[in-house]
């Protein structure tokens, strides 16, 4: 007996000395750290190639099996030969992968393989930090609202993990609201820092994802876009500034093809490089405009190409300037002159009723009225018949669409396969197709005739989002029509499927185009899915417009936009005005979370049972009789006995709940019911006097 | 007490300073003197007392390493951020930066409102933990709670419960004496671990330790039976006693009382006891102690006056310059222990 009061609790030394000798969390807290391994790999996984998916499953099952037996720790020499596979791997298909991916690769990996590896503080604190940077990479390839709402979540449980490594006797759940409550405290001043710190411009080059290319090529066969119609991505938004126009105006030209090689149409090579050098020199191509113009902003979504979006002549707004991240192109379309890895924003002027190209050089003319001489004869046949039925073009052209309109052409996005891309099969055969078949077949019909015509891809219309007053314009959008060049109107034009499908150019898909794209989309959120539910396409439509505002107003918060809004509130922007701003956030949320804190401790407050201890003291004061200093609350009780007898009994159990209250550990539920009890005695205690 | 102290301690710190070079003389004497600077700064800042509530006065507060390492991993979030023009990397970034503050205040207020008391003076023997138990009192939960002494082991409390809580808080003595184990330092590197928040408190604390137990196997060595007999005589200071009777032996009888003749004859082992005698006191004696050093004295000392308390038996101490009267209990034990502790031979 003396010897363990004098020696204490052996044990407890030991297990403390081990503590620091060997690292051992938690079992809930390692389950913790695995969920938030899967979470954050899972945010991820789109960008990871298969056989990595693999490698991480191994690792992560591994992990498992290391929780439930702690001895299965693999051996030193197969993970070695595990991580040098793996590291072999990546470098290998580096070159396929892009810099980028390859990078993300090798984060993920090291993020799997870590966990095995768990040895110290040090290991865990890398992990977590790892998990939160392969999170802050899975939004350069996205970062819409749903997927950033999602990953916040994703934020908050890996902070819980680490919250529970420093609290593990609390429940998850605890946890989890502990820590959201914490990163909304921390928003306001994030939002402050993200409204008023400086933007920078890019320190250097980064290396960005190069597959992953959406969206219009620019190398179009037949059947080409009923591919792209099968996807309900969006392409890009547009808010008109001031009226809207037509459902059947809303033309967005992307690209200019004019060139055709017997199967599919191109861009012609030397304008390419034109624009190229356009953009090198700074000397771009401004259309000379006039008349009454559309004014909008575009917001593009990445698509990892170049090309952009504007109505007919359109014009970017203020006008291109030297260090301008758009071109204008003279067939008269936009372009990027990066690759569109994130949303770009721009504002437009369309000139809805202005000539394209009055005149046309002798080189371009040629270029419109080339294809490979034998590729369709059958169709420069019929281009020489309809030649000698009609001298003036317009007739010629309305003669083609009245052919279309009267014989049983099929507008479908399920066309049977040509042979070769043969317009000729289409167009006196199958007679069945999707947009590109009909333009495809209709200028090489006019170039036949000896039209100048080429082939215009882009969207057609949109959807009006009444929530927040855009349109919205999807992939399974897309189309693709031509423009003829006729003397003194200039570029004209034609579409042809508004002949076959009208519905299609006046208000969009038709039940039966529906139906189809619904059965080639995989994705359940497929369009006959939630046109057909009233309350779905609200809901959608509700969603849409939040990331909408998400888009317009935190992913494509640029500079120039901060500058504006911060000269608007407080005036020119300087250095001093700015660092004041921040210092003075700082200090505000410093307050306010030292008062949200202040408030949750009564710092200095008795506990409730002594308080209420000392009112039944002072009660006892009033009968004469006053508890020495020195005594024990356990020695008045017995002096209360002696001189007081009509007390006695409540004030005995008033002070044994005191003892327990306040020297036994109790919970919560335990001191409310002592606490209770105290009250009840007190108040007998106060009759009786 | 703290003489004591100094002059174990000196006699130490003598002999390493003529073995090491000038350099690092110089650096011990400079972090000496830094050392010396800040104790007596944290003596005015934080003076002692029996019991210490925490408030912005007596808690320190500093990012971690990993704090550190997260404040780096943030700048490289805005790097990121910047270089992709990602704004809602760049947005990550900051709540990132925000929620470093967040914890900042977290930390602090884990520890602020806290009401520690720690026991003033404890017990213990060389090589073993001298525990002092610290209640905690909080009307809210706290969370991994870390006690230690200076360059002692410390103890976690990874849940602080409202109401009282308490750790047994340990000081591992090298030599015998008392020692003050100096500031109790409480910290904790909740929520996150960004942040250690810590603070020292000086309790004034003691601790008294004691020589090593060094075990006899066999029997105890003889005590004298009586304090004046002690000088003249050991082996026939029982001669005129009348016997009385013998008895089996106990454990810790003295051997000269030991039945030799019955034991020769292999009648067992007995102890022979006078009338006289039975009322006698024992003492133990320093000199007495089959041992070449004092220390090894000291410490078979220990050993007896521990065995002899298990059996509830009387017992002197004597160490020459101290004397104990005879008695029992626990209280007494204490004192002789402790003298043990306490004695120094110049003194």
């Amino acid at each position: 007996m003396i010897n363990t009061l004098l020696l204490g609790n052996r044990s407890e030394i030991q297990a403390v000395e081990q503590k620091t000798r060997f690292f051992k969390i938690n079992l809930t807290t390692a389950w913790l750290l695995l969920f938030s391994q899967v979470f954050n790999i899972a945010m991820v996984a789109q960008q990871l190639s298969v056989w990595m998916l693999a490698t991480i499953f191994i690792c992560l099952a591994w992990r498992v099996l290391l929780i439930r037996q702690p001895g299965s720790k693999p051996q030193r020499f197969i993970f070695l030969l595990l991580t040098l596979s793996g590291c072999t791997a990546i470098a290998i298909t580096s070159m396929q992968l892009g810099l980028l991916l390859a990078m993300l690769h090798l984060l993920c990996f090291s993020y799997a393989l870590k966990a095995l590896e768990l040895n110290s503080r040090k290991d865990f604190y890398q992990l977590v930090v790892l998990g939160l940077f392969i999170l802050a990479t899975a939004l350069i390839f996205k970062q819409s609202l749903l997927f950033t709402s999602v990953l916040a979540l994703i934020i908050v449980f890996n902070f819980a993990l680490l919250l529970h490594f420093f609290s593990p006797t609390e429940t998850v759940s605890h946890i989890l609201t502990r820590c959201g409550k914490m990163l909304l405290q921390s928003l306001p001043l994030a939002l402050m820092l993200f409204v008023v710190f400086p933007r920078l411009a890019p320190f250097w080059q980064v290396p960005l994802a190069n597959s992953a290319k959406t969206g219009l090529s620019d190398n179009v066969t037949p059947g080409d876009i009923a591919n792209l119609a099968r996807s309900n991505e969006l392409a890009f938004r547009v808010t008109f500034n001031d009226e809207k126009p037509f459902y059947s105006q809303l033309y967005w030209r992307a690209l200019v093809l004019d060139q055709y090689n017997g199967t599919s149409w191109l861009r012609s090579e030397d304008k390419k490089r034109r624009a190229w050098l356009d953009a090198e020199n700074s000397q771009q191509y401004i259309p000379q405009v006039s008349g009454p113009s559309l004014s909008y902003q575009v917001i593009a979504q990445p698509s990892f190409r170049r090309w952009l979006f504007g109505l007919d002549i359109a014009v970017v707004n203020p006008q291109p300037m030297a260090q301008s991240v758009i071109i204008e192109r003279p067939d008269f379309t936009l372009q990027s002159k990066d690759i569109i890895s994130q949303t770009l924003s721009y504002q437009v002027n369309s000139f809805l009723e202005a000539p394209l190209d009055i005149t046309l050089t002798r080189e371009m003319k040629a270029r419109n009225l080339q294809y490979p001489p034998g590729s369709n004869p059958r169709l420069e046949q019929e281009a020489l018949r309809l030649r000698q039925l009609y001298t003036d073009n317009n007739d010629l052209v309305q003669a083609v669409l009245g052919q279309f309109r009267q014989q049983q052409y099929f507008y479908t996005l399920k066309p049977p396969t040509l042979v070769a891309n043969s317009l000729d099969q289409f167009y006196f055969d199958t007679k069945t197709g999707f947009c590109v078949h009909y333009a495809s077949a209709f200028t090489y019909l006019m170039r036949a005739a000896g039209i100048p015509a080429r082939m215009v891809t882009g969207y057609m219309g949109g959807e009006y989002n009444p929530e927040g007053n855009y349109y919205s314009i999807y992939q399974y959008e897309a189309h693709a029509w031509t423009e003829i060049w006729l003397q003194g109107i200039g570029w004209k034009r034609v579409d042809p499927t508004a002949v076959v499908d009208p519905e299609r150019v006046e208000s969009g898909f038709s039940q039966q185009l529906i139906n189809e794209q619904s059965s080639l989309s995989d994705n359940f959120f497929s369009l006959s899915n939630y046109k057909n539910s009233k309350w779905l396409n609200a809901v959608r439509l509700k969603l849409s417009a939040m990331d909408y505002q998400w888009t317009k107003w935190v992913i494509g918060f640029s500079s120039k936009q901060q500058i504006e809004l911060l000269s608007r509130w407080f005036g020119q922007m300087l250095p001093w005005k700015t660092g004041l701003l921040i210092g003075l956030a700082f200090s505000v949320v410093m307050i306010l979370l030292w008062l949200l804190q202040q408030q949750k401790v009564p710092v200095k407050g008795l506990s409730p049972w002594l308080k209420l201890y000392q009112k039944a003291l002072s009660l006892l004061i009033g009968k004469g009789l006053e508890k020495p200093k020195a005594m024990s609350v356990s020695d008045f009780v017995v002096l209360v006995n002696r001189s007081l007898p009509n007390v006695a009994s409540n004030f005995t159990q008033l002070s044994d709940c005191f003892i327990q209250l306040e020297y036994q550990n109790l919970t919560e539920q335990q001191q409310k019911t002592q606490i209770k009890a105290m009250h009840i005695q007190l108040k007998a205690i106060k009759k009786q006097i | 007490m703290s003489q004591v102290r100094t002059n174990l301690m000196g006699s130490e710190n003598n002999a390493e300073y003529k073995s090491a070079s000038l350099p690092a003389q110089v650096k011990r004497q400079i972090t000496q003197l830094f050392q010396g600077r800040f104790n007596a700064w944290l003596t005015r800042r934080i003076p002692a007392a029996a019991q210490h509530q925490l408030t912005s006065r007596n808690i320190f507060i500093m990012p971690t390493r990993f704090g550190f390492a997260y404040l780096f991993f943030v700048l490289l979030l805005f790097l990121l951020a910047t270089n992709y023009q990602n704004n809602i990397i760049m947005l990550f970034s900051y709540l990132m930066a925000s929620l470093f503050i967040t914890a900042m205040m977290t930390s602090f207020f884990n520890l602020s409102g806290l009401i520690i008391k720690a026991q003033d003076k404890s017990r213990g023997h060389v090589d073993q933990p001298v525990n002092f138990v610290v209640t905690t009192t909080s009307p809210q939960r706290r969370f991994d709670l870390n006690f230690s002494f200076d360059l002692q082991n410390s103890v976690q409390l990874p849940l602080c419960s409202p109401g009282n809580n308490t750790v047994q808080v340990p000081y591992l003595g090298k030599t015998r004496g008392r020692f003050c184990p100096g500031r109790l330092k409480v910290s904790s590197e909740y929520c996150f671990g960004l942040f250690i928040t810590w603070t020292r408190l000086d309790f004034q604390c003691q601790a008294i330790v004691y020589p090593k137990i060094k075990a006899i196997n066999g029997a105890l060595p003889a005590m004298s039976a009586d304090f004046d007999s002690n000088e003249n005589a050991t082996s026939s200071n029982n001669g005129n006693d009348d016997f009385y009777e013998l008895k089996n032996y106990v454990l810790g009888e003295p051997l000269s009382r030991i039945a030799w003749k019955q034991l020769a004859k292999g009648q067992g082992r007995f102890t022979k006891h006078y009338q006289q005698s039975q009322g006698n006191l024992c003492w133990l004696n320093l000199q007495d102690m089959p041992a070449n050093d004092i220390e090894s004295k000291l410490q078979l000392l220990c050993y007896i006056i521990l065995e002899y308390s298990k059996t509830a038996q009387q017992f002197g101490l004597n160490l020459g310059t101290v004397k104990i009267p005879p008695n029992d209990g626990l209280q007494h034990m204490h004192e002789c222990l402790t003298a043990l502790a306490d004695f120094s031979v110049r003194s």
